[in-house]
């Protein structure tokens, strides 16, 4: 073995790749970057939760000191304390507030509430969850849970006596859902994010290629030479793949329906018609790109820069509210971001195409679809020029 | 333009940023002939061709391409385009290629590419893959895939570079079949010997048309014996001279 051949190889591969400016970024900025998205993200406090509280808690006149009401103490426990911020609520407009999106779960403390703790040392909570975010459901249950466990730690001193000394469960909580159910978890909560996720990825991925493929196999030169418009290249390239996404988004849902056993709420054809419009940005996305890439490895490279972000700020994985100001900025210039938030709503909630909520986002995807058709027409121009 | 001539143009010049690829070229190519453009690697050959394709757009002066002035498309559908490179789908299999480009051109008909197909001599391998292909069954292909849709300008980046000599001599055979149904074939070439065939060459050498005619034409107005001697006493010469 030589030395000098071998170190010889090692220069050159060291020469080669300080050129790379591409290369270079992607060992030594990218992974920067993610950490500190990582690191943001996994730091961030959880963020107050919104809730509704409706009191109608009568309380219990004790001796001449006046009414004692022990949701009143409660409520103003949740004020305090830093997992809620509460919203005081009508018992009738506690529906339309949760459906509005404005909160997680109303929380209700009924007439009786201090006067049945009082009889037989326990009583009731209703609690009304909006069902679509179980993560953020969980959150609401965990911290009404410390707040109730402290109040009970409490009682016997609080005025000495005037109430039972609380049972096992001094609270029961009743709980009923907006959205889904108990039965509704994380996974269905994800579902809908993975569907979305890889649709954009797939397509872009095999667009990249197979335009890069173009290129180096010199089949874009016979494109470009036959009659072939630029618009039938980029409709034609969608069409082409429409089918991969449609398919796969089909195996996707039909996994997670039969085989993970998610719950779904929505119309399965309003899926596939948010999935085509991510199909159409994806490919146009594709083209777009393609053209800084000469070869595959120079494709790869741009894979972390494209998807590692948007895969953490999308909302896949943390609600966008809860971000910093600065990330919720970029969040909502990704386009997963929408596609995610669409099919949430057709999915978790049930919510069809129309639907305000459903079809601003869908209108965002067209949107980024457009910008990004144009910007695939324009490399392809340079293509040509 | 003069109903008779495939290609003409007039004061064509393209430049690259700094770099001039050609330079005031007037050139024109008769209907039914076979035109070669002689000259050597970076002469300006892939750029004149990439021009009259539209696939590059002049810096200055005028391309018409049967009868129809550029940029206008109207021409394409009747271009045949056979690149450098094979420029073929490695995935995909012979007649799938030829079926492929015989659908940008609106030529889909199944009787057409088994005839191309036979034509190339590789209807045993129409099912192949193209990555199983040997590298003259790949320039087969990639004929096939340009004259498949009957065009009237065949445009050849070096059709014959890397292939042997009895191919060669196959490709040549079809050349002259197509001349006599009317097809004009341009082909760039630094080969001489394949320049000899040729109806009629223009010598090229950095973007300038250097000299124009048949080989005895060009033999006899140097005086030389062979057709690289004439090549090199135009190039060895001063550029002015013509």
């Amino acid at each position: 073995m030589s030395r000098s051949r071998t170190l010889a190889l090692a220069r050159r591969i060291v020469l080669q790749f300080r050129r790379d400016r591409r290369t270079l970024g992607l060992l030594f900025v990218v992974p920067i970057v993610i950490l500190s998205l990582l690191a943001y993200l996994i730091k961030l406090e959880a963020g107050k939760v919104s809730v509704g509280v409706v009191n109608k808690d009568g309380g219990v006149v004790v001796g001449s000191s006046g009414v004692l009401s022990l949701a009143n103490g409660l409520v103003e426990e949740m004020k305090s304390g830093k997992a809620f911020s509460v919203t005081e609520l009508k018992e009738e407009e506690a529906d339309s507030w949760l459906k509005s999106g404005k909160g997680k779960a109303v929380i209700i403390f009924p007439e009786d509430f201090t006067q049945e703790f009082r009889q037989d040392g326990s009583s009731n909570i209703g609690v009304i969850m909006e069902g679509s975010e179980p993560q953020a459901g969980a959150a609401v249950l965990r911290n009404l849970g410390q707040i109730l466990q402290a109040l009970v730690v409490q009682l016997p001193a609080l005025r000495g006596g005037m109430v039972q000394m609380p049972k096992v469960e001094p609270f029961k909580l009743e709980i009923s859902y907006i959205y889904g159910g108990e039965e509704y978890d994380v996974l269905d909560y994800f579902a809908p994010a993975l569907i979305a996720i890889f649709a954009l990825f797939l397509v872009f991925l095999l667009t990249v290629v197979s335009f890069i493929r173009e290129r180096t196999q010199g089949t874009i030169e016979r494109l470009v030479a036959s009659p072939l418009t630029r618009p039938e290249i980029v409709l034609g390239y969608m069409l082409g793949f429409s089918v991969f996404a449609f398919l796969q988004s089909l195996v996707i849902l039909l996994f997670s329906v039969y085989a993970l056993r998610i719950h779904y709420a929505g119309n399965l054809f309003i899926v596939f018609v948010v999935v085509l419009i991510i199909t159409i940005g994806a490919v146009n996305l594709g083209i777009f790109l393609s053209a800084f890439a000469r070869n595959e490895l120079q494709a790869v490279q741009f894979f972390p820069l494209v998807i590692l972000p948007q895969v953490f700020l999308s909302g896949v994985f943390w609600p966008i509210k809860n971000m910093p100001i600065f990330l919720q900025w970029i969040a909502y210039l990704l386009p997963l971001t929408y596609a995610n938030s669409a099919l949430r709503e057709v999915m978790l909630k049930g919510r069809g195409l129309l639907e305000s909520s459903v079809a601003l986002n869908i209108l965002a995807l067209l949107l980024f679809a457009s910008v990004f058709v144009v910007l695939g027409a324009f490399t392809l121009r340079r293509e040509i020029a | 333009m003069k109903e008779s001539l495939a290609v003409e143009t007039k004061g064509l010049t393209k430049r690259f940023g700094e770099i001039t690829a050609l330079d005031g070229l007037d050139l024109s190519v008769k209907g039914g002939e076979t035109y070669g453009l002689l000259g050597p690697n970076g002469s300006g050959k892939t750029t004149l061709i990439r021009l009259l394709l539209g696939i590059l757009k002049p810096t200055a002066g005028e391309i018409w391409v049967l009868g129809k002035k550029l940029p206008n498309r109207e021409a394409s559908p009747y271009i045949g385009y056979m690149t450098q490179a094979e420029a073929l789908y490695l995935d995909l299999t012979v007649r799938e290629n030829v079926l492929f480009f015989a659908a940008l051109y609106s030529h889909p008909s199944g009787g057409r590419i088994e005839e191309v197909i036979k034509l190339v001599g590789l209807s045993e391998r129409a099912g192949s893959l193209i990555s199983t292909l040997s590298g003259g069954m790949k320039r087969r292909v990639s004929l096939a895939c340009a004259l498949v849709h009957k065009p009237r300008l065949l445009l050849l980046d070096e059709p014959t570079v890397g292939i042997d000599p009895r191919l060669r001599a196959t490709f040549w055979s079809y050349f002259r079949e197509l001349n006599k149904e009317g097809t004009t074939i341009i082909l760039s070439t630094h080969v001489m010997d394949e320049a000899e065939r040729c109806n009629r060459l223009g010598l090229l050498r950095e973007g300038r048309l250097l000299a124009e005619g048949d080989v005895e034409e060009l033999k006899a107005r140097t005086g030389k014996a062979t057709l690289e001697e004439a090549f090199l006493y135009y190039s060895g010469g001063s550029l002015e001279q013509k």
